[in-house]
């Protein structure tokens, strides 16, 4: 799966499917801190991810 | 993940109320935490025409929508603070928000009002650009709430961002600062009836 990561903005892709909270562990961010969006649609902690999904981690805490 | 209320699939799930919910229910979620905190803070009374400060974002724009879902009165105020490309995204974001709902948008340009942007006006004034940023659009919320008779000023922030800066506040005890962060400012000298936020 390809992941489009924010703050700073990059994409980092994955192998095979993985749930929203293990792929978060492997990015190591904190789950109450983004919102997972797949196609669009918002996801949450236990949805399973598909290998040729496109997801998108957006931050909620500007930090300013 | 089930939604709490429907039992439908959830989109999102909340710790800290360690709950999930669905897109509708979500929302109206959000609403009635809004309804509650208004009651609970004394922050508007249920005829008040209110002014909500919006950046563009999605706290803001949240909370105006949230505002105009519960019945208020409310326009929006965007400051246009004339830094580069951001400002240029926030404006259209704002403009776009207030047309899709048929909102009414105030908006000001510091350049075009004051002849100053927030680059300029903090070398000028010899602040940082976050102190030039917050006392010019302070400056312009008062003036704009007085202006068209608004009882009350809204500005949006997620709790996060409070937290951080409470937290920054207290490390460097900044007693000022410490004393108005609070959900309700009350009316003062050239303030307008009430700012909440």
């Amino acid at each position: 799966m390809i992941v489009h990561l924010r703050q700073p903005t990059r994409e980092v892709s994955f192998d095979g499917s993985l749930t929203v909270t293990a792929l978060l562990g492997k990015l190591d961010i904190n789950r109450e801190t983004v919102l997972v969006i797949r196609n669009g649609t918002l996801v949450p902690g236990d949805e399973r991810l598909g290998a040729d999904d496109v997801i998108e981690i957006r931050p909620v805490v500007s930090g300013g | 993940m089930k939604c709490r209320v429907c039992r439908g699939p959830a989109v999102i799930d909340l710790r800290r109320h360690n709950a999930n919910f669905c897109a509708e229910h979500f929302v109206k979620f959000c609403r009635d935490q809004t309804a509650k905190a208004i009651k609970d803070h004394d922050m508007l009374g249920p005829d008040d025409r209110v002014l909500v400060a919006v950046s563009g974002g999605k706290d803001s724009l949240a909370v105006w929508d949230i505002l105009g879902a519960l019945g208020y009165s409310v326009d929006g105020l965007y400051v246009g603070l004339g830094i580069g490309e951001y400002s240029d995204a926030s404006a259209e974001a704002a403009r776009a928000f207030a047309d899709q709902r048929g909102l009414k948008l105030i908006e000001v340009d510091l350049v075009d009002t004051y002849g100053y942007d927030i680059p300029t006006g903090s070398k000028a004034a010899k602040r940082a650009p976050c102190s030039a940023c917050g006392m010019s659009k302070r400056h312009v919320f008062d003036e704009q709430a007085r202006a068209g008779g608004y009882d009350a000023l809204v500005t949006g922030h997620n709790l996060d961002d409070e937290a951080a800066v409470l937290f920054g506040n207290v490390l460097r005890w900044q007693t000022p600062y410490l004393g108005r962060q609070r959900p309700v400012l009350e009316a003062g000298d050239g303030f307008p009836g009430r700012s909440s936020r």
